[in-house]
């Protein structure tokens, strides 16, 4: 089945099993392997990316429900000026996540902040509880949420 | 070495004429919407999938939120994050509190309250204040529409006829002063031992004038006794010892016919949940709302 989808700014029509899953598309058929699927499950959080400007689990969708519609990835979101934002957001607040699941934290904090610019602690755990790694300190996570919309924000 | 799965026949109306005729059509197609209930116990690399699937992403009439100043409309597509950003000064704060303890803050935007409904498996979480609040269901067949109660939808075995579909999904606004939702024990551990609690309550002039009160089982059963809601309405507050003793056998007498009967701490956790809210509120209706509950031990 013929599946016609924006992937990171780019129309793509690959040829590919309806049943398949998003996260396996992506990487086998585009080599995107910063986005990774480890539990099939939806609750690892290392596989996210936005679907028409929602977080979504891409181990969770099969790839007939992605028929015209709008992907970036963390390959595909690292270009632009908003990742080096975020990221110099998590290093200012010392906030330095494990490699599996930075990808998710960032796109997780874009999303976030393109709907609140200034969201609240709690507001920040509910977004970010997604996924429970051991390598995320809440506290810092939040710190680096915060500071990434400073920055953002030109404050 | 996985064994390769047949590829699915996939369709994709445009509105619900062409849902509804295709349904109708094809009443063994698996109907798919966030796609979170079906997927969430595959864990092999390929979707098990097969046969037809109508896809309802693309159905307008399905993604809608409505608001009257009776009740809330829901489509059935709309994904419970939409139904969340509404805010719980709309939605009744124990819904608010339930919709926001399914799934995580990303599967939220794909999880639906349709699907929800629709799969007996998932019912123990959202269905017992589903139930308390007398929600609405509308039901559709090609040349047929017809709203029922949630209750009488839960009866029902099937739960649906041939081609037939929940379309949209009505809350009822109505002010409770007293609101509980309590969820206990874990997916990991068993949905067996999980519980969901729902309890709503009215009190006016020290006096309970509306109490509802629900319980949902890991196993998709639901109990809700009506005899014991009725026997609490119109009593005065604080309850007397012996009115919860009355109230503890009318429990009893609809925990039996229970199968598979509950375990003793889960009829314990249910004894004790109702007990906690009357109490509660009887102290004070503020006290007993979902924001300042406190956490239920044994």
């Amino acid at each position: 089945m013929i599946i016609p989808m924006i992937l990171n700014g780019k129309e793509v029509a690959p040829d590919v099993a309806p049943q398949k899953r998003l996260i396996e598309l992506l990487r086998e058929d585009f080599g995107l392997l910063r986005t990774r699927g480890e539990c099939y499950h939806g609750v690892c959080g290392r596989c996210l990316v936005i679907l028409n400007e929602r977080l979504a689990q891409a181990c969770l969708i099969p790839v007939f429900a992605v028929k015209g519609q709008t992907i970036i990835t963390i390959e595909g979101f690292e270009k632009s000026p908003e990742y080096k934002t975020i990221l110099k957001g998590f290093s200012r607040a010392g906030f330095y996540p494990c490699d599996t699941c930075l990808g998710g934290r960032i796109l997780a904090t874009h999303v976030l902040l393109e709907t609140l610019h200034t969201p609240t602690d709690g507001e920040i755990h509910k977004a970010m509880s997604y996924s429970h790694c051991a390598c995320t300190n809440l506290s810092a996570l939040t710190a680096g949420v915060r500071e990434a919309g400073r920055l953002r924000e030109g404050r | 070495m996985e064994k390769k799965l047949k590829a699915p026949h996939i369709y994709t109306p445009k509105n619900m004429t062409g849902l509804l005729g295709l349904y109708r059509k094809m009443p063994q197609s698996l109907l798919y919407g966030g796609g979170t209930g079906i997927l969430w116990n595959q864990h092999r690399r390929e979707i098990d999938l097969s046969g037809t699937i109508i896809s309802l992403r693309e159905v307008p009439e399905l993604n809608f939120i409505s608001r009257t100043e009776s009740y809330l409309e829901i489509g059935a597509m709309a994904p419970l994050n939409r139904i969340l950003g509404i805010g719980p000064h709309v939605v009744a704060p124990a819904l608010h509190q339930a919709l926001e303890q399914i799934g995580n803050a990303v599967s939220r935007n794909f999880a639906t309250l349709g699907g929800n409904l629709a799969r007996r498996e998932s019912w123990g979480d959202l269905l017992p204040i589903l139930l308390v609040l007398e929600v609405r269901v509308e039901l559709r067949r090609q040349g047929t529409a017809v709203w029922i109660p949630l209750a009488r939808l839960t009866e029902r075995t099937p739960l649906f006829m041939e081609g037939e579909l929940i379309t949209r999904i009505r809350i009822p606004l109505e002010e409770w002063n007293c609101q509980l939702y309590q969820k206990f024990g874990a997916r990991q551990y068993g949905m067996e031992n999980r519980m969901a609690l729902a309890a709503l309550g009215k009190v006016q002039k020290g006096e309970i004038a509306r109490f509802r009160f629900a319980l949902g089982l890991g196993s998709g059963v639901i109990i809700r006794n009506r005899e014991l809601e009725n026997s609490v309405e119109g009593k005065k507050l604080p309850l007397p010892d012996r009115e919860l003793l009355i109230l503890d056998e009318l429990l009893d007498q609809s925990l039996e016919k229970i199968h598979p009967p509950l375990t003793a701490v889960q009829k314990q956790l249910y004894r004790r949940s109702l007990h906690w809210f009357l109490q509660r509120t009887a102290l004070s209706p503020v006290e007993a709302a979902p924001g300042n509950r406190r956490r239920l031990s044994l």
